[in-house]
């Protein structure tokens, strides 16, 4: 008797401990899929990681800034102005730098294009042996592609503002007028440039396939010159900071 | 009445589930759904055995524990493995369900049938 009573105990038991059970998956799953696969756990975990690492930079640069900041705080507690004027110094060089407002030299590439002198078929256009502005565009997005760090073309120096339009037979860069050969000096990765515009879908190949005439030379000290156009700004206003 | 307990069992359970919001880690929500399912074919087959006068509470609870971590493990495994594996508990347990149930109606059929022969011959 004794035995029975506690086997049903256990029963009643376990009944009570299913149906809490029960009550609480459904809570959790509402009929949703639930299961899920080893596979999207990977899935989930890479980009779990790929978040944290960019987490991770951004702390990092925090870090940076955080740590100019003392030094700022440092130097200004000093008094000391000449530190403070030369980290402004290099500062703005920097800046110089990536607004092609400073001369920089390093290795590079030159680029020669130049008008085509082979004898035409009878009735092609003459359009084909000839460099357009749309040809050096693509050039210099190319080699803006290589990540090259500074382009000039015949001596002018591209900057984000620079505008390439056809004129006749000449090019005009920025109002000023050039023509044929194009000099299209760059400093950056020469070895990547010239294997990306040399490829056999590069455009320098369809460029010698028309006839144009195309030739890379590496220059291992390139000087490319600053831009003597200044840029100012008469409708772009800086967006104000948020004050805190 | 065995059945009596386990509804009333169950009810209560349920009762306990509405009233307190236990929750468990996310991770084990599926091992906690096989774990039910094995509880599940453990009163059931106990429900039977009763039925049948054989059943025994030890039987029962290395029955139900048993199948649990089996059904642990294949899950676990099939999750190492990229492998469903848990779909041979799922089948097992669920088929045994209705397997149990199939006896547990006939037996009570029977009862019912001839308590009614019973009652007609007393007539």
């Amino acid at each position: 008797m004794c035995r029975e009573k506690k086997a049903k105990a256990l029963l009643f038991v376990m009944c009570i401990v299913i149906g809490a059970l029960l009550v609480s998956q459904f809570r959790y799953s509402d009929g949703g899929k639930m299961y899920v696969s080893a596979g999207a756990i990977s899935e989930y975990e890479a980009l779990i990681a790929s978040e944290q690492e960019a987490t991770a930079n951004v702390k990092l640069q925090i870090e940076e800034a955080e740590q100019i900041l003392q030094s700022y705080e440092e130097n200004a507690k000093k008094k000391d102005n000449e530190i403070m004027a030369e980290k402004l110094r290099s500062e703005l060089s920097g800046y110089l730098t990536m607004s092609s407002a400073e001369t920089v030299h390093g290795p590079g590439v030159v680029i020669t294009v130049d008008d085509g002198d082979r004898e035409l078929i009878e009735g092609e256009d003459i359009n084909n042996l000839l460099v357009h502005d749309a040809d050096i565009l693509m050039i210099i997005n190319e080699l803006k592609k290589c990540k090259a760090e500074a382009i000039s073309v015949n001596g002018h120096r591209i900057t984000p503002y620079t505008s390439i339009v056809c004129s006749g037979y000449t090019v005009r860069m920025d109002g000023v007028t050039y023509a044929r050969p194009f000099e299209i000096a760059a400093i950056g990765d020469a070895k990547r440039i010239s294997t990306t515009l040399l490829s056999s879908e590069g455009y320098g190949t369809s460029l010698k396939q028309f006839g144009v005439r195309f030739s890379i030379e590496y220059a291992e000290d390139l000087t490319i010159a600053a831009s003597d156009s200044g840029k100012t700004f008469k409708y772009a206003r800086e967006e104000e900071a948020e004050t805190e | 009445m065995i059945f009596v307990l386990i509804l009333a069992g169950l009810a209560i359970g349920l009762g306990i589930g509405f009233a307190f919001n236990i929750t468990f880690p996310t991770a084990y929500s599926f091992y906690i759904t096989m774990a039910l399912l094995a509880a599940m074919d453990s009163v059931a087959g106990a429900a039977r055995s009763h039925m049948e006068g054989k059943y025994d509470s030890l039987v029962f609870i290395t029955g139900f524990v048993c199948n649990a971590i089996l059904a642990g493990l294949l899950t676990l495994m099939g999750d190492k493995l990229g492998i469903p594996l848990y779909y041979a508990a799922i089948l097992v347990f669920g088929g045994r369900l209705f397997n149990n149930l199939a006896v547990i109606r006939r037996i009570a059929l029977d009862k019912f049938l001839e308590k009614r022969k019973q009652q007609s011959w007393e007539k």
